[in-house]
């Protein structure tokens, strides 16, 4: 190795932000190129918020503390289908299934998989949105014609 | 864009789709950034024709995959049509389902001069001409689906949509359009009248120049359905920016006559909600795949989608 110590990731990345938005983005002639520049630039912002968070596993493990909770409630009201909804591996597929079911069969135990529920799914949705705002931006300026 | 193989092929093919007397030049080819389902060029053409020689433009629209779930046949069975009803829609030149000369079915339209940004001038013309597209005899469209039941206008559409989420599904699927789903199905509407529906109606997917509505654009997503789609498309979605619902269902109203009652605008927002989810699915499953590396695939797979689902989500649960 002739680098002991090679540039971190987020650098070069960064580095190339800059370069695309500094040097690419205002000389690309061609529209279809600009807005193509310009969400790279949004693409590379989000992939590096990205670096050292699996936000999908920590998603997942938020929502399976949710329906652990629900799981005492389920079984002792003893719905079948809502039993064999514990039953998937998925944390996405049990919540998804309850809320599925809840929608069929309104009444205390579906108000209770919605209040249980509901709350961290709309938490990581935000989250989401919210890490997805670089690249939206470009978009949304690509979109109404502001390249 | 298109490669210099491509372009070659392409000229053959123009030759001959535009029966012309003699080889077509292609001296000029941009694409339009805005339009995101299919990629579109628009190409200036020389060539010679039959009393001599031609300079014209036309528009070479591209399938991207599968990207949004149409496909460029129907879409071209509907324009065709559109056209012969005397409708203002782009003529098609020329239809290739084959994947030989652009990797992809393509067609080829007449370019229409004009603008596609919002333009309060002809807005109450627009209105009127999605409720004449609503009346035209839907006999001249039994190549798509009917609905047979009275909410199967809705059931249809949740089903079709919801069967492209799942098709374009990575990893797990998301608990609230699985909730969202099933009460769309829950809570289908009874349909009076079965209309030609656009699907992707109001401002930005119309053209106008001097004042006056020169084509409606992008019918990839039009279907034998319920006009209230596309009015609760126009409210909450491409006229949201211009206008308050409010502010729509009263020019709607005035100017056709219809009216919206706000459980049918409730649900039709839910379900054109809906219908945003599952399309900008497709981005995400085409961007991970690595079938197409753009990275407004990216955005529409990740911010978009979920903004439709946080509407979507607002509007129904």
């Amino acid at each position: 190795m002739s680098l002991p110590v090679p540039p971190d990731t987020e650098t070069i990345l960064q580095n190339c932000i800059a370069t695309l938005r500094d040097v690419i983005v205002p000389d690309a002639q061609d529209e279809w190129a600009r807005f193509n520049a310009g969400l790279l630039v949004g693409a590379l912002e989000y992939a590096i918020a990205r670096l050292g968070d699996d936000r999908a596993d920590q998603h997942r493990a938020d929502l399976r503390t949710q329906v652990d909770q629900l799981r005492g409630t389920i079984e002792k009201a003893a719905h079948p289908h809502a039993v064999a909804a514990l039953e998937a591996t998925s944390p996405f597929e049990v919540a998804s299934r309850l809320l599925v079911w809840g929608q069929n069969n309104p009444g205390d135990l579906a108000d209770e998989l919605r209040r249980v529920l509901h709350p961290v799914l709309y938490r990581q949705m935000e989250s989401e949105l919210e890490a997805a705002g670089p690249i939206m931006s470009a978009f949304e300026r690509g979109m109404r014609g502001r390249l | 864009m298109i490669n210099a193989e491509q372009h070659a092929a392409l000229a053959d093919y123009l030759a001959d789709a535009l029966r012309t007397q003699g080889p077509v030049e292609i001296r000029g080819e941009g694409r339009i950034a805005m339009g995101q389902s299919r990629a579109m060029y628009v190409l200036d053409l020389a060539y010679p024709g039959s009393s001599g020689p031609v300079e014209r433009q036309v528009v070479v629209r591209v399938e991207q995959w599968g990207l949004l779930g149409t496909n460029s046949r129907d879409e071209v069975r509907i324009m065709q049509a559109l056209h012969g009803a005397d409708f203002p829609v782009a003529r098609i030149l020329a239809y290739e389902p084959s994947c030989d000369v652009l990797d992809q079915p393509f067609f080829v339209m007449e370019f229409v001069a004009g603008k596609s940004a919002f333009d309060p001038e002809t807005v109450d013309d627009y209105v009127l001409a999605l409720d004449r597209l609503h009346g035209l005899d839907t006999g001249d469209f039994d190549f798509l689906d009917q609905p047979q039941e009275k909410r199967d206008s809705a059931l249809l559409q949740v089903e079709r949509w919801y069967g492209l989420y799942r098709s374009c599904l990575v990893e797990e699927p998301s608990p609230f359009v699985e909730e969202a789903t099933q009460w769309l199905r829950n809570h289908a509407p009874v349909s009076q009248r079965v209309a030609l529906v656009h699907g992707d109606p109001g401002p930005g997917n119309y053209m106008h120049a001097d004042g006056r509505i020169s084509a409606l654009v992008d019918w990839e997503f039009t279907h034998l359905g319920d006009p209230d789609e596309d009015w609760a498309y126009l409210i909450a979605m491409r006229g949201a920016p211009y206008f308050s619902q409010a502010e729509w269902l009263t020019r709607i109203e005035r100017l056709t006559g219809h009216e919206i009652t706000p459980e049918r605008l409730r649900y039709w927002k839910g379900l054109n909600f809906l219908k945003g989810v599952a399309v900008d699915q497709t981005a995400h499953r085409i961007y991970v795949d690595r079938v197409v590396a753009a990275p407004n695939l990216l955005a529409i797979g990740t911010g978009v989608h979920l903004n439709a689902l946080k509407r979507l989500c607002e509007t129904v649960l």
